[in-house]
């Protein structure tokens, strides 16, 4: 089933909707609750509550797209499972290794008062990886948007894996002196 | 934790960068441009430029010449098989164009999904969607006709410009994207060092167009590799393929050309019959066409093959102390006819 026709029988409040973004979407969403979670049953808990997010999005929202409008949902919901279950404590998992990686590029904040919006550090953000090469905005995306494997990213584009950390590396950086020249600190 | 905040951040990613990481690449680095030239129609969301000069007397684009031996005909079919995304015609110069002028039309994709792109003063210039760093080489592509000066003079007189401001630049060569020659010029090999591709290809009327791709030394891979992509789309229109068109972009040409200077000129009783029964139609209440300058029209067809609405914008000013205005003109496929159902004017 095409896309807009879910999106309108969850307009419709019909309850195919989720029957049909199930066998569409759901092997999409649960990969992602997945890659973030590493255990099935938080996975599948996950997936079930993003067709919910979802019937609860649609109405107002109309998607022209519904994997990225889904994927967001499962991660959010996968991250935020995450973190509550690992209350505080850091957990083995892509996640965390993903995280660990993610810290350099955050440069330090001398104080809370320099403290950015979020919605303006996502735009931040949003436009760094316009500058980035396709080739290296695509293995950004896969780690840190999908939290997919290093080996899993260099499988799909076909590189070797010290190519894919190279290029994390070099994004990684990259964004942190982009984030440092828009003053931005958290 | 401050890496939550980003990973929360990074999660709010353009939903076409993620579509796009989907893709996966079956082949090696090597074929690069290859690659995306064979995948292009699938892989954009394609806009298709048409460009043509009026003259402001006339409704119908001059004749063109013969297409060269060595240019294989381009075949209409092949832009039915663009998928997703709108279908572009760009009509520049409405009025504007010396009647002496002998240039020629052309047809290039451009990567709407990246880019956008628009006309100005006879420069075609296709530019990225994102805002371009600060510090940074600009990346853009720009496309130009010389109509007075052969390909082989404007690649000479290329090199010599290039000159001027690279450090390196190579001789013309046979380029292997187009049916023309290609020039590189290169300010080193420093991340931020400017690079620029000039592509010269003969306009079959005695002229020229230059396809100029500026970019750095880092943005080769990405903005460098699509600018190559849509250059490879590029081709001069003659006479024969523009017969060769389908025909609901005839027809729609012909009902903009009757309907637009009567919109202009406040006469649109003369052409009732384009508009729908409760067509919306805006007017200046006067005829403005003596001061008429248009620079660009666009038509936007809903689908590629069988299109059943359209949107032609008009872009144009009224005298050159003016600044440039856009006269919408929406219309639909009724019964086999193009009707006009909405026209407006926005600054």
């Amino acid at each position: 089933m095409e896309d807009c026709q879910i999106v309108d029988l969850y307009w419709r409040r019909d309850g195919e909707a989720i029957a049909e973004t199930n066998i569409k979407y759901g092997k999409y969403c649960y990969t992602i609750a997945w890659n973030i979670l590493s255990d099935i049953q938080d996975a599948e808990e996950c997936v079930n509550d993003t067709w919910m997010g979802a019937w609860n999005a649609m109405p107002v929202h109309r998607p022209d797209r519904l994997a990225p409008f889904l994927g967001k949902i499962s991660r959010s919901l996968a991250f935020n499972k995450s973190k509550a279950k690992s209350a505080g404590k850091r957990g083995g998992g892509e996640l965390s290794l993903a995280l660990d990686e993610l810290e350099i590029c955050v440069p330090c904040s001398s104080s809370a008062e320099q403290c950015v919006q979020d919605a303006e550090l996502e735009r931040l953000v949003n436009q760094f990886l316009y500058t980035l090469p396709k080739k290296d905005c695509n293995i950004f995306l896969r780690r840190y948007w999908y939290v997919e494997p290093l080996t899993v990213i260099a499988k799909k584009y076909n590189l070797k894996l010290n190519t894919v950390k190279t290029s994390l590396y070099r994004s990684r950086i990259k964004l942190k002196s982009y984030l440092e020249k828009e003053g931005v600190s958290l | 934790m401050k890496q939550d905040r980003l990973f929360l951040a990074i999660g709010g990613a353009d939903n076409r960068l993620l579509e796009r990481s989907e893709k996966v690449s079956t082949t090696n680095n090597s074929s690069h441009w290859v690659r995306w030239s064979l995948s292009a129609a699938a892989c954009f969301a394609v806009v298709v430029t048409l460009l043509f000069i009026f003259h402001k007397d006339e409704t119908i684009p001059p004749d063109v010449s013969a297409p060269s031996n060595n240019t294989p005909a381009q075949s209409w079919d092949q832009f039915s098989e663009t998928g997703e995304g709108d279908f572009h015609l760009l009509q520049l110069g409405y009025g504007t164009a010396p009647s002496s002028a002998k240039t020629s039309d052309y047809i290039i994709y451009v990567n709407k999904t990246l880019y956008n792109s628009y006309e100005m003063d006879g420069v075609y210039l296709i530019q990225p969607n994102a805002p371009a760093l600060e510090g940074v080489p600009a990346c853009n592509l720009k496309i130009t006709q010389t109509a007075d000066i052969t390909a082989a003079k404007a690649a000479e007189q290329t090199v010599l410009e290039l000159r001027k401001t690279y450090a390196d630049v190579s001789e013309p060569e046979k380029s292997n994207l187009v049916d023309g020659l290609y020039i590189h010029g290169s300010d080193g090999t420093a991340w931020n060092a400017k690079q620029q591709d000039v592509y010269v290809i003969d306009n079959r009327q005695g002229g020229a167009f230059l396809i100029t791709a500026s970019y750095f030394t880092e943005a080769a891979e990405g903005h460098g590799a699509r600018f190559s992509d849509m250059i490879g789309t590029f081709r001069v229109i003659t006479a024969q393929e523009e017969a060769g068109a389908p025909a609901w972009l005839s027809q729609l040409k012909s009902t903009a050309a009757a309907v637009i200077p009567a919109i202009f000129s406040d006469q649109t009783a003369d052409v009732k019959s384009y508009f729908t029964k409760d067509a919306q139609i805006e007017t200046y209440g006067k005829d403005v066409s003596e001061d008429l300058s248009v620079q660009a029209i666009d038509y936007t067809v809903d689908h590629v093959e069988a299109p059943k609405s359209a949107v032609v914008s008009i872009r144009y000013r009224l005298g050159a102390e003016d600044s440039f205005s856009t006269l919408t003109v929406k219309l639909s496929d009724q019964d086999g006819r193009w009707l006009v159902y909405f026209a407006g004017v926005a600054k």
